[in-house]
């Protein structure tokens, strides 16, 4: 098989062809004149974030709008049963960026039948965790506390990531169990024997009675919070 | 005696590829330079200096970023955009002042918004944006950022003008729209993209389109 050149004529002529078509395009292109700027730009969004436990402890995020703080049901009790009194101390984080503020309703729970519902249970806003013990007197909360509502982050912009921190103290109280106390029994005994005399005899007998509420059947009690956010100017 | 004389042999095919070349390169040439040759017809001739026409378009001054949420007590005012924090029901408005400007001879231009990097604006934020002129009156009705847009043409002569134009971009963040909860959630951006701001000529009649 034989294979045909081109030749060196038609080999110049087509690259200066090549060459020509090149630049005229080129200036064609350059015939219209433009120009341009560019400008880019982006806002990021804030969060939030409400969160409660047990001072110190790690927190429990709020899902959804609302948490709830856990209260260990024997533990209560026993404590109750044992020394008539109990506290803990409640952390409340509140964090809200940009233009919204922040509050939040604890709401004091059915303590049911048992021990915890037998006593006399209180919960109010303390300064300091320290400051919840077994019968401590509640100090005047802040303006931004009102019974069992908070509205820790105002509505006025903040970039802070630091979150407000509150606490709240669970106090109970218990005199004495459902039922407990003290049983006395006296009997005294007349007669007349065969020989007429008047006899006497006299007894007594006494016990301790107790309740039938047992620390150990006391279930675990939760107290829940719920919080919203709201704009400038909205009531919270 | 005499001597007769030959003109000397010319070396064959010396001028042979040279003239090929040049060939060419100017059929090359007239095939594609329709433009091309536009611009040599009509400076043949001509005496004196033929001075080429002008056409600009730059940005005037930083973008400013301004808080326009009606709510708010005291909206901040030329605020940092990397460290604001918008939440739902916020309203930002960003203002970019450019200038256009022409010179020459018929000079016609047209200037488009466009994005050279799309927008990206996830639910519950939206954000429109319309071109100012000197006297705040806009040029264009409100439109998504995102959507192309063409200002009227402008027309120029050998004296130049020029024109302040405004970009103003309204964002504003749906009051039901979606919260963040927590640092770990993931970061909600309203990203307006690359906007373009692109000043072209135009040029009607017969082979001014290239």
């Amino acid at each position: 098989m034989t294979r045909t050149r081109p030749s060196r004529s038609a080999v110049v002529f087509a690259g200066s062809l090549a060459v020509g078509a090149t630049l005229a395009i080129g200036g064609a292109s350059l015939a219209l004149w433009s120009d341009a700027e560019h400008l880019s730009g982006s806002l990021a969004m804030g969060y939030e974030r409400f969160a409660v436990g047990a001072p110190g402890a790690d927190l429990i995020p709020a899902d959804g709008g609302s948490a709830s703080f856990a209260i260990d049901g024997q533990d209560a009790a026993s404590t109750l049963a044992t020394d008539g009194q109990w506290a803990a101390a409640i952390q409340v984080d509140s964090l809200s960026q940009g233009n919204k503020g922040l509050h939040y309703t604890l709401t004091e729970p059915d303590w049911g039948e048992g021990i915890l519902g037998a006593a006399a249970v209180e919960i109010f806003w303390v300064p300091a965790p320290e400051d919840c013990r077994p019968g401590v007197t509640p100090t005047p909360p802040p303006a931004t506390v009102e019974d069992h509502t908070s509205t820790p982050v105002p509505a006025t912009y903040t970039a802070n990531t630091e979150a407000v921190s509150e606490f709240w103290c669970i106090q109970a109280e218990l005199d004495a169990l459902p039922g407990t106390g003290e049983y006395r029994n006296l009997a005294r005994v007349t007669a007349t024997d065969p020989s007429d005399i008047q006899v006497e005899s006299t007894d007594d007998w006494n016990a301790l009675v107790g309740s039938h509420l047992d620390p150990a059947e006391e279930p675990d009690h939760a107290i829940p919070f719920t919080y919203s956010t709201f704009r400038p100017g909205d009531a919270p | 005696m005499t001597t007769s004389t030959s003109p000397p042999a010319r070396p064959r095919g010396r001028w042979r590829l040279p003239a090929l070349a040049a060939s060419g390169l100017l059929t090359g040439l007239l095939l594609a330079g329709g433009t091309l040759t536009l611009w040599t017809a009509d400076t043949a001739g001509a005496v004196g200096t033929v001075v080429s026409g002008d056409l600009r378009i730059d940005l005037s001054g930083p973008p400013r970023w301004d808080e326009t949420s009606t709510d708010v007590e005291a909206p901040q005012q030329d605020l940092d955009p990397a460290a604001f924090l918008a939440r739902p029901g916020d309203t930002v408005e960003l203002t970019q002042a450019f200038d256009v400007a022409l010179t020459g001879d018929n000079m016609r231009a047209g200037t488009t918004v466009r994005w050279s990097h799309p927008a990206d604006l996830p639910a519950g934020i939206s954000a429109e944006y319309v071109i100012l002129d000197a006297a705040d009156q806009p040029l264009i009705p409100s439109t998504p950022v995102g959507t192309q847009a063409d200002l009227p043409t402008l027309v120029s002569d050998n004296d130049g003008r020029t024109e302040q134009y405004t970009l103003q971009v309204a964002l504003s963040f749906a009051a039901d729209g979606e919260d963040r909860f927590g640092p770990q959630a993931p970061v909600v951006l309203a990203d307006l993209g690359t906007i373009e701001l692109l000043l072209e000529q135009i040029r009607t009649g017969d082979g001014a389109t290239p």
